[in-house]
């Protein structure tokens, strides 16, 4: 019986031309989206791999100088981005290509491509995965708005049920039809997307990992939508009641809730201003213009602590050079300073995604978005796992050039490629698979969790046209 | 005429008793009152913000002064380090003073991109040519989201609560059978549709006006500065005008539909395409049409001038003393002063530097606003972009305003530079005096005549898409009838 009813959904599928044209639009969104992701993927990553690479020359090669003078002149990181951002580009866009890794500063990444966008970024972004959270739902409204309805108003059901055929294999075999037809429209693109993906010969198990990962999550949430919309078809007394249901809850669910839902955990958790920031790191570590100088009164109660400790009455009789000292002990002072402020900083973003993303199990799109930019690599968790990287990059580095200069006694040290090469090239690891499905267990249960709904809702709706026909 | 408003009459009283009025205008209401909590957060945020680091820099100054002040009263000459007030390295140079844009109080209503670029950016004597706008600590994750604000609904939502009272116009109608015999009534068909229609969005139009209006007199905050009345005026015209537009658009969609459904799936299809394919696919075009230079070329150019500068920082210095003797020559007090020694050296490789990286800085501004200028010449592919972009621009929050405070930070930083490079140069050190003499930065006020200019095309732009779209809708209304309807 089901195998029946499939195929004869399947043959409605194909002759429905609205039903074929949607297929190919969908397509068509899809794989364009994903031409362009791989354009702007191929780009990003071009262009970061080579500039990393001259940072890192431009390091190696500033000639001879003082190891503290070097420290300035510092490195620049940049992110690379996941081959998978072909699909997802998430906050790649917002977050800034590069921080600039130097001595005394903690830097936040700068250059972010948004800010050169113009206000039609606003409304939208073209990229697969906004197609496939946003448009194929729509779609899923589209392809089933009608399945049951449709058949009740054209006395097709009633013709069903006289028959006496059970109507659970029919309600499966349309959600089977419908998710078939999804299929075809996102397969293009997600063939073509992995086939150039791989072509970047950057493909490792763990991406491949969190591919899958990625395929079962949106797989979660569009036969979510599936099976409500199917449910909802076979509740409504006519389509148009379906379809006007349908698109409200779309709207709901897609357009208004996820933007009402992020500006009401910005309100909760409300971020400190750069300006604000940056004054108090300032003031905190007495580094203010303005004659009041905790920083000079601590170097030198360091310093006396110093020749006590040694047992000098000079700096000159200490058996290292103290300006060494001076900048190690500087430097840990305001990496201090700087884990007070930004960590207060990292943790109102943290809890204003956490806050999203227990939404999340009101609105699935919210739990899907968290789950996809954190798996493609383009998400909050990989952000702030690279600035993490990036400054503790720059503290082994600035640390190994004070080294340098406490471990000799002259003043006028003139170090060379020798010192500088004693600095590996910045290197970032994403966070694993594992790791971000950690992470976002909840999001992933969400996701089941509103699959399963979706589920026993088609299961009800089914019993219930069922009982309907029996009485 | 009279028939018209009898029809308009009857369909604004059978649309009272449909509880779908109820729904529209109470999602409608409510969308609006969550976007104007929203707004008002978020300029609260702004406003604290721009006056927090307003009160501080001139705490700061005067702080120094007095310090200063003190000094000179006390004949206090011994040598003072780095972080004193009166040397101009770390007052003006290396640092420098942080200039702010104050949120527009129609900020409340449109959040526009202030939440893409940083709302106060540190001027010094060297970073004129520097390709980033300034540091914010935006969540991401909230740029990428967008605000909820007032411009939002409006460009959004409100035409989908539109196409939902207006999507079934004619095609309800043909699948209750009821519009042969509509159709049989003594009067033009098109008059006869066109008054239900327009009685079908009344109730809409009348309350996105109100809401605009009274949302514009709360965020003025009972200060009307000159200007704020036709700005006002421009925005309920435009958001009538777009309003009428969608409404439009569901009269054609349901024009030749047979079934509601598929009327509502045309009109959903066009809501679609205008508000959301469009403006996606045209943000990607003008990014792909006008690429921006590599920004990462830009900081390894600048780090091979630097390098190179390093090099010749002596030979450096030397030039540029002769270029410019005035700062050398002087006899000044405090040459031997340590922690000023170094300054010279240092402003003649920041010179050479500038002078490597201008041109890549040149380059960027210069396809930076042709980009805009692209981006506005075609926004009129989309109605949502040309709404979009008119209220974003009367709100003081889209490209305009932030192109005006650039130019005004330009100009301070230009003062600044001419201030602090000579006093660096000459290692002379500031005294209070000094103080009172050191700019100060003010935005002047934006021309209200070119913001008008703007949105007066916008308007234009929005009229003449819906002068076609009523057309067409006629033209269908009428084909409705037959020839006995073109009566």
């Amino acid at each position: 019986m089901w195998r029946v009813a499939l195929q004869k959904e399947l043959i409605e599928l194909r002759r429905d031309g609205r039903l074929r044209a949607l297929v190919l639009i969908g397509a068509a969104l899809m794989l364009s989206s994903t031409l362009l992701g791989y354009y702007s993927f191929q780009t990003m990553a071009e262009q970061h791999r080579l500039a990393q690479a001259r940072s890192h020359a431009q390091w190696l090669e500033q000639g001879s100088k003082n190891p503290h003078s070097a420290a300035h002149f510092g490195i620049h990181a940049f992110r690379q981005p996941s081959p998978l951002s072909v699909f997802e580009r998430g906050l790649l866009s917002y977050s800034g290509a590069s921080v600039f890794l130097e001595a005394h500063k903690q830097n936040l990444p700068v250059h972010a491509t948004a800010q050169d966008s113009t206000l039609a970024r606003r409304l939208g972004e073209w990229a697969p995965a906004n197609v496939s959270q946003t448009l194929l739902p729509l779609m899923c409204v589209l392809f089933m708005f009608g399945a049951v309805a449709h058949e009740r108003e054209q006395g097709s059901l009633h013709l069903l049920r006289s028959l006496g055929s059970p109507l659970q294999p029919v309600a499966w075999a349309k959600l089977c039809a419908a998710g078939l037809a999804l299929t075809a429209a996102v397969l293009p693109g997600a063939l073509v997307g992995t086939g150039l993906a791989m072509n970047q010969g950057s493909f490792t198990f763990d991406l491949v990992k969190k591919a899958i990962a990625l395929g079962l999550a949106y797989g979660l949430y569009l036969l979510c939508f599936l099976a409500l919309c199917l449910a909802g078809s076979m509740r409504a007394r006519t389509a148009r009641q379906a379809l006007v249901c349908l698109l409200g809850l779309w709207m709901a669910w897609v357009v208004v809730l996820p933007k009402a839902v992020t500006n009401a955990a910005a309100n909760a958790h409300p971020l400190p201003r750069w300006a604000e920031i940056e004054h108090r790191l300032a003031a905190d570590q007495g580094l203010v213009a303005d004659s009041e100088r905790p920083h000079d009164e601590r170097m030198a109660g360091l310093l006396r602590e110093t020749l006590a400790k040694h047992g000098v009455a000079d700096e000159a009789d200490l058996p290292f050079n103290f300006n060494g000292t001076r900048l190690i002990a500087g430097e840990s002072w305001a990496d201090a300073v700087f884990d007070e402020h930004f960590g207060k900083l990292y943790r109102a973003y943290r809890a204003q995604d956490t806050a999203v993303r227990r939404a999340g199990w009101l609105v699935p799109i919210l739990a899907l978005r968290s789950l996809s930019m954190d798996l493609a690599g383009t998400g909050l968790a990989d952000e702030l796992a690279f600035r993490r990287a990036a400054e503790a990059h720059r503290r082994d580095l600035v640390l190994r050039m004070n080294k340098a200069v406490l471990d000799h006694q002259d003043d006028h040290l003139i170090a060379d490629e020798t010192l500088w090469s004693t600095v590996p090239p910045f290197e970032y690891s994403p966070p694993s698979a594992l790791s971000v499905l950690g992470h976002h267990a909840g999001d992933l249960a969400a996701l089941a969790l509103w699959a399963t709904i979706g589920l026993l809702a088609v299961y009800s709706a089914a019993r219930n046209l069922e009982h309907e026909a029996s009485r | 005429m009279k028939s018209f408003l009898y029809v308009f009459q009857l369909e604004l009283r059978a649309l009272t008793r449909d509880p779908t009025l109820a729904a529209v205008l109470s999602i409608f209401v409510c969308a609006t009152g969550y976007s104007l909590y929203c707004g008002h957060t978020w300029h609260s945020e702004l406003a604290h913000s721009a006056e927090q680091v307003d009160s501080r820099e001139q705490a700061l100054r005067t702080k120094r002064r007095q310090i200063l002040l003190e000094r000179e009263r006390n004949h206090n000459d011994s040598p003072q380090g780095y972080y004193d007030p009166s040397h101009p390295g770390s007052v003006g140079i290396l640092n420098g003073t942080n200039v702010v844009l104050p949120p527009s109080s129609w900020a409340r209503l449109s959040v526009g991109q202030t939440d893409l670029w940083p709302q106060s950016t540190l001027v010094t004597a060297l970073n004129a040519h520097s390709l980033s706008d300034g540091i914010d600590t935006q969540s991401p994750l909230q740029q990428l989201a967008g605000r909820f604000d007032l411009v939002f609904v409006l460009v959004v939502l409100y035409p989908l609560l539109m196409l939902a009272l207006s999507h079934d116009l004619v095609s309800r109608e043909r699948e209750l059978g009821r519009l042969t015999l509509l159709l049989a009534q003594p009067t033009n068909t098109a008059r006869l549709l066109g008054a239900r229609g327009l009685a079908r969005g009344f109730p809409l139009l009348v309350a996105a006006a109100l809401v605009s209006a009274l949302s514009i007199v709360w965020a003025q905050g009972g200060q009307y500065p000159l200007g704020s009345g036709p700005k006002a005026v421009w925005w309920v015209l435009l958001v009538i005008a777009y309003g009428l537009l969608w409404l439009a658009v569901g009269v054609v969609a349901s024009s030749r539909a047979t079934r509601s459904a598929t009327s509502a799936l045309g009109a959903l299809g066009c809501w679609l395409v205008l508000v959301v394919a469009l403006p996606a696919a045209y943000d990607t075009v003008i990014e792909w049409w006008v690429p921006l230079p590599s920004r990462t070329d830009h900081i390894a150019a600048k780090r091979d001038a630097i390098r190179r500068a390093e090099t010749h920082a002596d030979a450096l210095l030397s030039g540029y003393l002769r270029d410019h003797p005035e700062f050398g020559a002087a006899p000044v007090a405090g040459h031997d002063d340590p922690a000023m020694g170094f300054m010279p050296r240092y402003l003649a490789i920041a010179g050479a530097v500038e002078g490597e990286i201008k041109p890549i800085q040149q380059a960027f501004d210069a396809a930076r606003e042709k980009r805009q200028r692209i981006a506005q010449q075609l926004r009129f592919v989309s109605p949502a972009l040309v709404l979009q972009s008119a209220l974003c621009d009367l709100a003081g929050t889209g490209p305009s305003r932030h192109t005006h405070f650039k130019k005004a930070r330009q100009a301070f930083q230009s003062k600044w530079r001419r201030f602090f490079l000579p006093l660096g140069f000459s290692k002379q050190r500031l005294t209070s005096a000094d103080y009172e003499q050191m700019p100060q930065f003010k935005i002047p006020a934006e021309q209200l005549q070119n913001i008008i200019q703007h949105t007066i095309s916008d308007f234009l732009a929005l009229a003449a898409l819906l002068g076609l779209v009523t057309l067409l809708a006629t033209r269908l209304m009428a084909g409705c009838a037959g020839p006995q309807g073109r009566r």
